[in-house]
């Protein structure tokens, strides 16, 4: 029985021990994940794998950067000279004007001369830029291919452009996005702080018993309001606010979703330093008093900075809170892949792309795994301010 | 003499003016605050009604009900509380009674707060990697409620331990004293008295739960589906996803503002609840506790 | 220590789960619900979904799911068996296409509905026609100002919607002609968001389908022949061909699962179907 009871005893204690790896274990298999698709991305090429992008063998130029090949398709680059080669303006080729180019008769019915077709006019057109399927290269190519640069951590994250379903090759730069995210965060703290601040300081402190027991709870109602519910406050009052007011073309701006982000991380703000001023002793307090400083002044040089540390926990987790807001953000922000230089101005930030671009990626392409990254960066992002926020919260108790 | 006076006056209208200054930034905190809550509650009572709540959407969304919606959120709530709360208490329990400060309680205490600190989009982009691509689940309920189990963990898991702790030491010094077995302590002993917060903690994850849009855009909502849900493996409609794109990409987006309203106050009349049932079972229990 | 191998052994167990879920087999357990599930296009949204409606006023057992998000979406979802049926606004890509090859089996490709594009301004605008020249510079970002087509001097705010779109791929490819989009440019997130930022306000530019326009925003003629005749964009004209920028809607599904799709798209191509096709502001096939 004794010995039953045991047994009993450390399967018990085995389940509870493997209810709690499983958060260790979701961490780590988030890890895993992102990190096994974001990093991947570096390994590759931003063109399918069946693109063949050639020139004509006499052409001198044999490397090209991703940027420069989308500047050649959007004609801004028009002559081989822009890009180091000769003087000669640069003919596109691509599936859709063979139809044009070559003759049923000469492709054959089922396309299966085209292969010799796209040989030779590679060799008869000197300034040819060829951007084909692999499916329609011959094997004895006359035409020389043309290396891309792998996608590597500096391209990726100091690239300004963002253009993932770009053809033929994809930008990956994600620059103006972790710009972005920054700047609507920075926003939304420099809206937040002040008023959390003395609000927190005005809770605690000024106020009288009954005042505080009736914001307490709207407080604590407003940190579980869901984002989406924000989002779409932020998308009938405080969008077409900001457009009126500062008269801008649209509202969906920078400033709109700081705003609404600084609204959400006001509670947060609010309740964590109000609890870090509470903590302050009262022998503190009382000394303070009864050396004559008024009220005010014991709030200034005593309360405040004692709760310094726990205030800027707040700040960051408030940060933590904003950096990561999706919802809100995707739908107040305009969402414009551009690196922002003024509020006023739609931008876009990391979650926000993921929500709107995942759907679309398809499953271990390219795409997707620079939405990967990107969720790495994001991660890694919340990763450390938590690891800030933990110091801090630690350095505390003493 | 003088000077003292005015020392004196001066600090007192410094206060004056500083105290003046923070109330007026209280109120206007709480005025924004206050005016979301009102502007939604106002704009949002007109469409509520025993219809909007109980009949399927109509007319392009424009017209008729949310019933679906808030069946497929229900479902929702169940199924992640399901997964969520049995592991979060245990490993509660397991953190706070059974593991002994060290190394691995301080990693995996890390780990959790790491977790609760995962933006949602993050748990979104890995449910749809790991239950609907990985394990072949699709976009279904269970993918979704697995997704949102995982992030609601950390906050069971953090309220547990909160309640655990706060149950004072010597309830289990005298229980082990009298020859309980440490099974025997938690379950009769500590759990009892533990109870009561444990719930709340419960209680306000759903509220927390219920809202999360991120999550689910890519594991189990669906756009338009006028059917309650068969099986696991069906997808379902969501209120924050519903509010989400009949305020974005509905087919009228003005006709169908009155409905988009109505959504937004159900959801914070789900959060409103659930705050004040936390509330009520706290007070409750204080109460029985003391008699 | 101890606990040490409890972690290993759930750690163990949780992989073996994944593997053996792995290996169960590449069909998706969704393809073994009864709920028939439609995913894709956003312009697709607004007359499927009152297909949906009349079609279960008829099938009360049926259960059909709608989802949006763009073309690509569905297409994506399509290709890894999340869904039944994938609304697209504009055609498979090569890469699509080799995809569908690859798995095996056909895919039924149906045109349900003819779309004209519209080129949205507010209606205090003064501009009231476009060429599809200028349309192209002001998408590509040459042109940023309103008095190059002799409008106001105000700066334009361009929105677009997000690539996910199948309604962005077609305007890229057919009317910037392959070209990127100026990475300027505002982009929301659906038809409708684009109609009604449109009409708040006065500098805007959008592009939406035609199902969408209301009386709040006013759509722009358009000359195909570089500035001789305009051409109303108007549901006749995109019938009678004047009107260039048209485009078919399909459903896209695969073959092997035609049984579960065939009923509701019958339905669509029906006449009644197609009726409310055409309420809804889109042209019927035939």
């Amino acid at each position: 029985m004794r010995r039953l009871r045991k047994i009993i005893e450390k399967i018990v204690e085995g389940v509870l021990a493997m209810s709690a790896a499983i958060t260790s274990i979701t961490v780590l298999l988030i890890i895993i994940f992102l990190f096994d698709e974001g990093l991947s991305i570096f390994s590759k090429k931003p063109v399918d794998d069946d693109t063949v992008i050639a020139v004509n063998s006499s052409n001198p130029v044999s490397k090209l950067t991703g940027l420069q090949i989308k500047d050649i398709f959007d004609q801004k680059i028009t002559n081989w000279k822009q890009i180091g080669g000769k003087n000669d303006s640069i003919k596109l080729f691509r599936l859709d004007e063979a139809g044009t180019t070559f003759t049923e008769q000469q492709m054959g019915s089922n396309f299966e001369r085209l292969a010799i077709c796209v040989d030779s006019y590679v060799v008869r057109t000197p300034g040819v830029l060829l951007y084909f399927s692999s499916k329609y290269i011959p094997k004895d190519f006359h035409g020389k291919r043309i290396e891309i640069a792998n996608i590597t951590p500096y391209s990726f994250l100091m690239g300004k452009q963002w253009f993932p379903t770009a053809q033929p090759v994809a930008q990956l730069g994600v620059l103006p996005l972790i710009l972005g995210t920054l700047w609507v965060t920075l926003g939304a703290i420099l809206f937040a702080l002040p008023f959390g601040l003395a609000t927190a300081i005005f809770m605690a402190e000024i106020a009288n018993h009954k005042v505080r027991n009736y914001l307490k709870p709207v407080v604590e109602l407003l940190a579980g309001i869901p984002s989406v519910v924000y989002g779409f406050f932020g998308l009938i009052v405080i969008v077409p606010a900001v457009q009126k007011i500062f008269n801008l073309p649209v509202g969906e701006s920078g400033l709109a979703g700081s705003i609404v982000l600084g609204i959400m991380a006001l509670p947060t703000i609010i309740t964590i330093s109000e609890d870090a001023l509470r903590t302050t002793p009262r022998a503190l307090k009382e000394a303070s008093l009864a050396l004559g400083a008024s009220h005010w002044q014991t709030i200034r040089r005593v309360i405040v900075p004692y709760a310094s540390s726990g205030i800027t926990a707040a700040i960051i987790l408030g940060i933590g809170r904003a950096i990561g807001e999706t919802m809100a953000v995707l739908m107040v922000t305009g969402n414009a892949a551009v690196i922002p230089h003024s509020y006023f101005e739609p931008l876009r930030t990391i979650p926000a792309t993921i929500a709107a671009e995942l759907g679309e990626a398809a499953y271990g392409g390219l795409h997707f795994k620079a939405l990967f990254a990107l969720g790495c960066i994001l991660f890694i992002m919340t990763f450390i301010i938590n690891l800030i926020f933990e110091f801090i919260a630690k350095k505390k108790k003493y | 003499m003088d000077k003292a006076h005015k020392i004196i006056r001066q600090k007192k209208v410094s206060q004056g003016i500083a105290f003046s200054i923070f109330g007026i930034i209280t109120s206007i905190v709480v005025l924004i605050l206050c005016g979301i809550l009102y502007f939604i509650f106002v704009r949002g009572w007109p469409a509520m009604s025993w219809k909007f709540l109980t009949s399927m959407p109509t007319n392009g969304m424009t017209d008729g009900g949310i019933y679906p919606a808030i069946i497929g959120t229900f479902c929702l709530i169940g199924g992640s509380m399901l997964f969520a709360f049995p592991i979060g208490v245990l490993s509660g329990i397991y953190l706070n009674e059974y593991l002994l400060d060290g190394k691995l309680k301080s990693f995996i205490n890390m780990m959790t707060n790491n977790l609760a600190g995962v933006p949602s989009i993050v748990f979104g982009l890995f449910g749809m990697a790991l239950f609907v691509n990985k394990l072949k689940f699709g976009d279904s309920i269970l993918a979704g409620s697995l997704t949102l189990g995982l992030l609601a963990l950390p906050v069971i898991i953090r309220t547990t331990e909160e309640a655990l702790k706060s149950v004072d030491d010597a309830y289990r010094i005298a229980s082990l004293a009298l020859g309980a077995s440490k099974l025997q302590t938690v379950r009769k002993v500590v759990l009892p008295i533990a109870f009561p917060n444990i719930l709340t903690g419960l209680i306000l994850s759903v509220g927390r739960v219920s809202g999360e849009t991120a999550p689910i855009l890519f594991t189990v909502a669906a756009y338009f589906l006028p059917r309650l849900p068969h099986s696991i493996y069906d997808q379902v409609m969501a209120l924050p996803y519903h509010l989400y794109v009949i305020c974005t990409s509905g087919t009228d987006i003005v006709a169908s503002r009155k409905m988009a309203y109505g959504t937004a106050l159900v959801l914070i009349l789900i959060v409103l609840i659930s705050n004040i049932l936390a509330g009520i079972v706290r007070s409750y229990f204080t109460r029985k506790n003391k008699i | 220590m101890k606990t040490v191998v409890y972690y290993f052994i759930f750690a163990v167990l949780l992989a073996s789960c994944g593997q053996s879920a792995n290996t169960a087999g590449k069909k998706n357990i969704k393809s073994k619900t009864q709920q028939l599930n439609i995913k894709g296009s956003d312009t697709e949204l607004s007359f499927t979904q009152k297909e949906i409606e009349e079609y279960l006023k008829k099938n009360p057992d049926a259960s059909i799911s709608l989802t949006g998000g763009g073309s690509s979406v569905g297409i994506t979802a399509l290709i890894e068996g999340n869904t039944d049926i994938a609304m697209t606004s504009r055609d498979l890509t090569t890469g699509e296409t080799n995809e569908f090859g690859e798995k095996g089996g056909g895919i039924k490709k149906m045109i349900v509905a003819y779309d004209g594009l519209a080129i949205i301004v507010n209606p205090a605008n003064k501009v009231d026609d476009i060429t599809m020249k200028q349309l192209e510079d002001i998408y590509t970002g040459k042109i940023d100002h309103w008095n190059d087509l002799q409008g106001t001097n105000q700066k334009m705010s361009i929105l677009s919607r997000e690539s996910s779109s199948g309604t962005y791929s077609y305007f890229k490819e057919h009317i910037l002609e392959g070209k990127s989009y100026s990475s300027t440019i505002t982009q929301l997130t659906s038809n409708g968001q684009i109609v009604e930022s449109v009409s708040q306000s006065p500098d805007a530019i959008g592009y939406v389908s035609l199902g969408y326009v209301n009386s709040k925003v006013k759509v722009l003629g358009i000359s195909f022949d570089g500035g001789k005749t305009f051409v109303e964009g108007k549901i006749e004209n995109v019938k009678n061909n004047s009107y260039k920028i048209k485009r078919p809607l399909y459903y896209i599904f695969e073959e092997n699962n035609s049984a579960k799709a065939d009923p509701f798209v019958n339905y669509v191509l029906s006449d009644s179907g197609q009726k409310i096709v055409e309420t809804a502001g889109f042209i019927k096939v035939k």
